[in-house]
């Protein structure tokens, strides 16, 4: 994986035409072919355009409906320097690393084919995405007073939400001075948006999909990376390492991280007490990681495994490969019963029940991912909740949505003496109108390590 | 002390096998670039060497370790404030602000985790959070609140807070409202429904604002911080200085947008995790010797600016590095056909706010409120046949730092501030202003020299962390 460097002088090398997703790609993870150098990891002057383009397309093409869906004709997004909203890195290009001083953001709806307008009431326009109402910084409320007076809205969402941590943006200060700032008749017409933000967060363009699976395939490939002697040396490098290994190999990428990865060691006997600096990794260890990146505004979770040979060894042992497979077999029905228009609940139980039925011993913890790394959207199971999440848990699954298939089977591993070992998986999916797609494949056997 | 970790032998070994494989450089090196030397330009110029700068690794050890001496400062000035506890409430994808520099740096937060703070007299500070897993270090800092776990460990954190209510019975809580800026008011109004809801309406009374202990904190600076923050702004002067140089600048040819994606590509190339934290940009002041007037100011320049002959180009740029921002202005010319310097009235007009960069350096003193400071420098601008404009800001784990502003636009001193605070020994600070001055050569037409350096406060006024610029950067 090469991050592909424009210097100033070749800069005429337009986004557009870069392979986004190269070669079509194997679906069992891991690949034969690795590190391929066509799999560029595009700089984030590439990625500008590309998210320009969709999100003008994402605001004339989605937030009409989903507005009117939800039944707001106004919807206001207040955010602060270093305390931005979050769901507003889902509406500024790349160059706006956070909101500036004070953000406010109206959306209203002019009906039909007008779409919604949307306005900055402040200073910055982010490039142009927003219409600007020019005002003194004093002066914000004032005027979006002014401009909720003009428009008289029926309904104003604002980011108050108790439900959706997506959609709970609004500080106690900025509520003080929303409500302090406009007259009484439009502080009653104040309600939450939550489902509002939850629709705006979980909807996906096809463009989007398309996006996301060339983001995830270089999230797939530091993994391989991790999980080879390239960066392992067993008896050597401990599960610190190479944790540390990945943070950093994804700064140099320039890419985002929004988590610390794990790497879990498990191995014949148990799960080995970590030293000061972590479990020295030896052969005959399984291997487990929890690891995702942002790119393209994107934010992916993956769980894979890796097995360390044993002297004399070519594969990993027969029953490990069984659990591996048991995991496999839960995520087909974890999907098989998450559809459209059914909840994910209905999901969870129809899954849990039918893979004990089989006799598999299983844990289901799925949630939906895009925009953020646990994204707005229905969770199939939270690990402490198998038997449905209460609120969340009976939202429904709508199409063209992104979900993180998170679960894990645990089976007696004969060749370890029987012992019960945890085969955890998480692999990133859409659900597009005719159904399940992976969005890079998914891992269907072991990485080996020498 | 800190003991820097520079080399891991244990994984040396299988960092190097993998650098030579995939063109990638061992973590426990700066990034993924060769550092560059020092280039020296046509004109004598030396681009000094990019600093070695911490992997993310060292990154965070560094951290941690500054977190205990923070602690230790967090105690002493809750009880200067007579703040019995702080609360942070801190929400999944929207943390607290404050939560990184109150906790060791890695991601915590789920639906909603609460930490809370407690001054209960005794020499260290008590800290409880309902935060599902620990790791050692964090256990370190941060206890688990006194509450009952479920099966799955994880702990409720009503009956937590209820808990711990009862146990210390504060009498003023701070939580993170009621300030007039992003990183001090990170409470969410549903947070703060739910902290009335979990301990009832009676608390209300108890509560006050976090904003000035948060100041406080985040303004106050470590001795140990500051060679780690010089290494900062070293690195942004480099990139700064190639960017406004001939390596980046074709007259011609190069916009407007080449300078900002050189700037933002060049951080992330550096494989420290740095980012730009507000969008880097150019300005450009031409005169046109044909019409003999310059042409009006654009700040920012459009995307599509070609830079020409003869132009003024002012740079504004910062990035993100170590849980620190810094923020970085210059100018430099681009030399017309025939010419090898700046006109004569633009060395003036540089000499002209290297006047102002020594008003900064010499008046300010600890201890002075913002606008006390703020004269001591507009004073000895009074008789300059320049106009000077100040608007400085304190500087640190943000760029726009909370804390005392240093504002005298165009040198009006009919405003001071309504809000106000004072001038922290050792604060960093953003000594950012304009020195706008007449051009003979431009038909009197006036050149605005925007500049912006970091510097830090000693007994003695503002020290700079780098010399500030008094000669332009040239390009041909």
């Amino acid at each position: 994986m090469i991050r592909l460097r424009t210097s100033l002088m070749t800069v005429a090398l337009g986004a557009a035409t870069l392979p986004l997703f190269a070669s079509p790609a194997s679906a069992q993870l891991p690949r034969n072919e690795q590190m391929q150098p066509s799999n560029v990891v595009l700089t984030h002057r590439q990625e500008d355009p590309l998210i320009r383009e969709r999100l003008a397309d994402r605001f004339d093409n989605l937030l009409p409906e989903l507005m009117r869906r939800e039944g707001f004709d106004m919807w206001l997004v207040i955010t602060r320097e270093y305390n931005s909203d979050p769901v507003f890195r889902s509406m500024a290009p790349i160059t706006t690393y956070s909101s500036r001083r004070r953000t406010i953001l109206m959306f209203h709806d002019l009906g039909g084919d007008r779409g919604v307008e949307r306005i900055s009431v402040g200073r910055a326009d982010y490039q142009g995405t927003f219409d600007i109402y020019r005002t003194h910084n004093d002066s914000q409320y004032v005027n979006l007073a002014r401009l909720i007076e003009e428009r008289d809205p029926q309904r104003i969402g604002i980011n108050v939400s108790d439900r959706w941590n997506h959609a709970d943006g609004l500080t106690h200060n900025e509520y003080l001075r929303l409500t302090d700032a406009i007259s009484d008749k439009y502080v009653d017409r104040l309600e939450s948006a939550e489902m509002l933000s939850v629709g705006w967060l979980e909807a996906k363009l096809p463009r989007e999909t398309d996006q996301y699976r060339s983001v995830m395939r270089v999230a797939h490939q530091v993994i391989a990376e991790a999980f080879s002697n390239q960066v392992i040396v067993p008896g050597v490098t401990t599960n610190q390492d190479v944790v540390w290994w990945m943070r950093q190999r994804v700064a140099e990428l320039g890419l985002g991280q929004w988590f610390h990865p794990s790497v879990n060691v498990q191995r014949r006997g148990g799960i080995p007490e970590a030293g000061p600096h972590g479990t020295v990794i030896e052969r005959g260890d399984m291997l487990h990681t929890d690891f995702g990146i942002i790119g393209l505004g994107f934010s992916t979770d993956t769980q894979h495994n890796a097995y360390v040979l044993l002297p004399g060894e070519t594969d990993a042992p027969t029953g490990l490969k069984v659990g591996l497979a048991q995991a496999n077999r839960l995520q087909d029905l974890t999907m098989q019963h998450a559809v459209i228009g059914g909840t994910g609940n209905e999901a969870l139980a129809g899954a849990l029940a039918q893979a004990r039925e089989e006799g598999l011993d299983p844990t289901i913890y799925c949630h939906a991912i895009g925009y953020h790394g646990h994204a707005a959207g229905p969770p199939i199971g939270m690990s402490d909740y198998q038997d449905g999440v209460p609120v969340r848990g009976d939202y429904e699954f709508r199409p063209n949505t992104w979900h993180s298939i998170e679960l894990n089977a645990r089976y007696a591993v004969p060749e370890w003496d029987g012992q019960v070992v945890r085969f955890a998986l998480e692999e990133d999916a859409a659900i597009l109108e005719d159904g399940w797609d992976w969005i890079d494949g998914r891992q269907t056997s072991f990485y080996l390590i020498h | 002390m800190l003991i820097l970790k520079l080399a891991r032998s244990t994984s040396a070994a299988a960092l190097l096998v993998a650098a030579s494989t995939v063109g990638c450089s061992p973590p426990d090196s700066t990034g993924g670039e060769q550092r560059a030397g020092p280039v020296e330009l046509f004109d004598g110029r030396v681009i000094p060497a990019m600093p070695e700068l911490l992997s993310l690794r060292d990154q965070y050890d560094v951290r941690v370790g500054w977190l205990e001496a923070k602690h230790q400062i967090l105690l002493d000035l809750m009880r200067d404030q007579d703040i019995d506890m702080w609360i942070v409430v801190s929400e999944e994808f929207h943390a607290d602000p404050v939560m990184q520099y109150v906790a060791p740096p890695l991601q915590y937060t789920r639906r909603r985790d609460v930490l809370v703070f407690v001054d209960d007299g005794t020499e260290a500070l008590k800290a409880f959070s309902d935060y599902w897993r620990p790791t050692a270090d964090y256990a370190r800092f941060i206890a688990p609140m006194p509450s009952a776990r479920n099966e799955r460990g994880i702990q409720d954190t009503a009956s937590g807070l209820r808990a711990l209510w009862r146990e210390y019975d504060p009498e003023r809580v701070a939580l993170n409202m009621g300030g007039a800026r992003g990183q001090d008011s990170g409470l969410t109004h549903d947070s703060y429904s739910f902290l009335l809801e979990t301990l009832g309406p009676a608390v209300e009374s108890r509560f006050v604002s976090a904003a000035e202990l948060i100041e406080e904190y985040f303004d106050t600076r470590l001795p140990d911080e500051l060679e780690y923050y010089r290494d900062l702004v070293r690195a942004t002067d480099v990139i700064a200085q190639t960017a406004l140089s001939n390596v980046v600048i074709t007259p011609g040819e190069t916009r407007a947008s080449d300078i900002k994606w050189y700037f933002e590509e060049t951080v992330a190339e550096l494989g420290v995790g740095g980012a730009p934290w507000f969008e880097i940009h150019v300005a450009v002041q031409r005169y046109d010797p044909d019409s003999g007037e310059m042409i009006p100011y654009v700040h920012p320049a459009p995307d599509d600016l070609v830079f020409q002959r003869g132009d003024i180009i002012h740079l504004d740029c910062g990035f993100n590095y170590l849980g620190f921002a810094s923020d970085w202005q210059k100018v430099a010319y681009i030399l017309r056909d025939g010419e090898t310097d700046v006109p004569a009235g633009l060395i003036t007009a540089l000499a002209n706010a290297n006047l102002v960069h020594e008003a900064f350096a010499s008046g300010p003193r600890p201890g002075m409120t913002g606008w006390e400071a703020t004269l001591s420098i507009a004073e000895q601008l009074q008789d300059v046949d320049f106009l000077p404009s100040l608007y400085s800001h304190p500087i640190g784990y943000q760029g726009h730092g909370v804390g005392p502003q240093l504002n005298a636009r165009d040198l009006d001193l009919s405003n001071p501030p309504s809000q106000d605070s004072y001038l922290r020994d050792g604060a960093y600070r953003s000594i950012e202003f304009s020195a706008t001055t007449a051009i003979p050569e431009y038909s009197g037409g006036e050149v605005r020299i925007p500049m912006e350096d970091d510097a830090y406060l000693t007994q003695n006024g503002y020290a700079y962390f780098l010399p500030y610029q008094t000669q332009w950067y040239l390009i041909r």
